[in-house]
Order: C-alpha cells, then sequence, then structure tokens
C-alpha cells in the first residue's frame, strides 16, 4: 500500500469512516500484536495494547503527519510506549507462555515440539534483556523497521540504536549459542 | 567507505541478513564482502544467531472484530475518548466520564450565584423567602427554624 494511500485511509477515519479504517485495522493488527506479544510475554496483556492503539489511531487521526513518519513507525511508537506503561504497572516479568504453538505446517510432532523449546528459550532470554535492548532487537529484526524508524519509535539517535543492538545481540548470542 | 570494523559492526547490530541491513550501506557492504572472503565465517555466525530468533514466532490471532466493535461511534465518545483515554483494564474511565456532567453542574452552580450576589440580587430572593414563608408566622419569633 502507497504512503498516499495509506493517509488517505487515515484522513477518512480522522472523518468517521469506518470501512477506511478497517482496511487500516486489518493490514496492522497483526505485526503490531507480534511486537506487543514479544515485548510483553503475555497474550492478553497484548491484545490490549493493540486495541488500545487502534483506539488512540481513531480519536487522534487528524494528529498523523504522514511526512514526518510511515504509519507502521507512528503505530509502533503508540504501540511501544503502551507497552511501556504496561510494563511500569506490573511488579514483574510474566514468563509463562501457555499459548504457544507453533504453525509448523507439515512438520513432525518432535520437529514442532523442538522449535517450541527453542521458542521459549529465545522468548526468556529477549524477556531478561534491558527493556531498551529488547524494543531495539523487536523493532529491526522481527518488525522490520529501518533503523531510522526505530531509532525514532525508541525517541533516540541512530548511533543509540546500534549500541542497543549491538549490546542486545551480544546478551542474546551468549546465554542463546553459548559465546560471545 | 566501508572496512572490516564496520562490516562487523552491522552484522553486531543488524545481524547477518541484508534485508536488515542499513539500505544506504548495503550496496558497499555486498561489495566488501565480494572481496574479502575471508568475513563469511563472522556472516554464517550473524545468521546463526538469526536463526534461533526466527524461531520465535508467537501466535498472533486476528483482532480485527474487536477493534472495529470496540470504537466509540458518536463524536462526543470520540471527543471522549481524546480526553480520558480507554482501558480495557480500568474502571477510571466510565467514572471519570460520570464525573463531567456533576463538574460541569458544579461549575454552572458556583459561577451563578456568584453572580447573583454580586449583582446584589440577594436581597430579592430574601423578600421572596419572606413572602413564601409568612404563613408560618414572623422570623423574630424563630418559628421558621422550630
Amino acid at each position: 500500500m502507497e504512503r498516499d494511500t495509506e493517509t488517505d485511509l487515515v484522513r477518512r477515519g480522522a472523518n468517521g469512516d469506518r470501512g477506511a479504517f478497517r482496511v487500516l485495522v486489518e493490514k496492522h493488527q497483526r505485526p503490531l500484536g507480534a511486537y506487543a506479544r514479544r515485548m510483553l510475554s503475555d497474550p492478553h496483556l497484548a491484545e490490549d495494547v493493540v486495541q488500545e492503539t487502534f483506539l488512540r489511531l481513531w480519536s487522534q487521526a487528524a494528529r498523523y503527519d504522514s511526512g514526518a513518519a510511515r504509519l507502521t513507525t507512528w503505530l509502533h511508537n503508540i504501540a511501544h510506549n503502551l507497552c511501556i506503561d504496561s510494563f511500569r504497572k506490573r511488579s514483574r516479568m510474566s514468563f509463562t507462555d501457555d499459548e504457544s504453538r507453533f504453525e509448523a505446517a507439515g512438520a513432525s510432532l518432535e520437529q514442532e515440539q523442538q522449535e517450541r523449546q527453542q521458542g521459549d528459550r529465545v522468548s526468556s532470554a529477549l524477556a531478561r534483556l534491558a527493556e531498551r535492548q529488547r524494543s531495539a532487537i523487536l523493532l529491526c529484526h522481527y518488525q522490520g523497521l529501518s533503523n531510522r524508524e526505530a531509532a525514532r519509535v525508541l525517541d533516540v539517535s541512530v548511533d543509540a540504536l546500534e549500541s542497543l543492538l549491538a549490546r542486545g545481540r551480544r546478551a542474546l548470542k551468549k546465554e542463546l549459542l553459548g559465546n560471545d | 567507505m566501508i572496512d572490516e570494523n564496520r562490516y562487523r559492526e552491522v552484522l553486531d547490530c543488524y545481524g547477518g541478513d541484508p534485508a536488515r541491513w542499513p539500505a544506504d550501506v548495503r550496496a558497499e557492504l555486498l561489495e566488501f564482502e565480494a572481496r574479502n572472503q575471508s568475513v563469511e565465517a563472522l556472516r554464517r555466525e550473524a545468521q546463526a544467531l538469526d536463526s534461533m530468533l526466527d524461531a520465535y514466532r508467537p501466535p498472533v490471532f486476528d483482532q480485527s472484530e474487536a477493534i472495529m466493535a470496540a470504537l466509540p461511534s458518536s463524536l462526543g465518545e470520540r471527543q471522549l475518548d481524546w480526553f480520558v483515554p480507554a482501558s480495557p483494564v480500568s474502571l477510571w474511565r466510565p467514572l471519570a466520564a460520570g464525573a463531567v456532567p456533576l463538574l460541569l453542574g458544579l461549575a454552572v452552580g458556583l459561577s451563578s450565584s456568584t453572580e447573583i450576589v454580586a449583582s446584589g440580587e440577594a436581597g430579592v430572593w430574601e423578600a421572596q423567602e419572606r413572602v413564601l414563608l409568612a404563613p408560618l408566622g414572623p422570623a423574630s419569633e424563630g418559628a421558621w427554624y422550630d
């Protein structure tokens, strides 16, 4: 979808056009859900974050400036801040992942089990990173944001983002692959 | 200019997939790599971590219907959302919304009473009160308040 088209959908959404807004929801809700889920390690909190992100878009769409950022960056910024709020409300991280299931079409049960265990290890390792290192890795590795977009979401320079990424990946490498 | 240090830095930050490398240096990095076969091992190492990370694919469910159903429909609700953002896990929003008319009423009431006193209309109210309470007897006998 071209940025112009998306900007038009946002503008129509700001005027109460539900059909236009639904197109935006259907395009962005899964990537945002994945981000919130990996950030929070909790499916219910992640769903709350996604819902609230779109409520904010609905009520504040008129504030979106397409010249300043892509819509996905703007939405990630909102979702990121909501995740941080959610962290602050929780006394400690929950590492439970009881609804985890992995789509491995055609894979054997054993392979699925192995992937699930590996996913659980990664989830725990990510959860143990400093929050800003985790955010940087999620935005660049999983969400496909460019370095400038990720830096914008985190409100840091690209140099600072690279420092967060390098430290985060070093820690993950040590924990997951057993080397520095 | 890309040298081995910068190449290592990029792998350390963005991993071994060129699609994730900064777009403005991607072509130069690939050229550097083609000229320096010795850096292949570094790339493979970065890719090993990428593969581990890619194994973490938590399920994400379609929330479209729930999101659309939760959208406020009226202009008033949208304006309320602006001032009092909705939160699915708290009760304070409906309480805050309910308090808005109360606060408006208090504000109007306070400003009206101030206007009456300020404009010297207190005497008019007092006279009306005397007329209404006259059947109960004169105020000096204290009958009004027994």
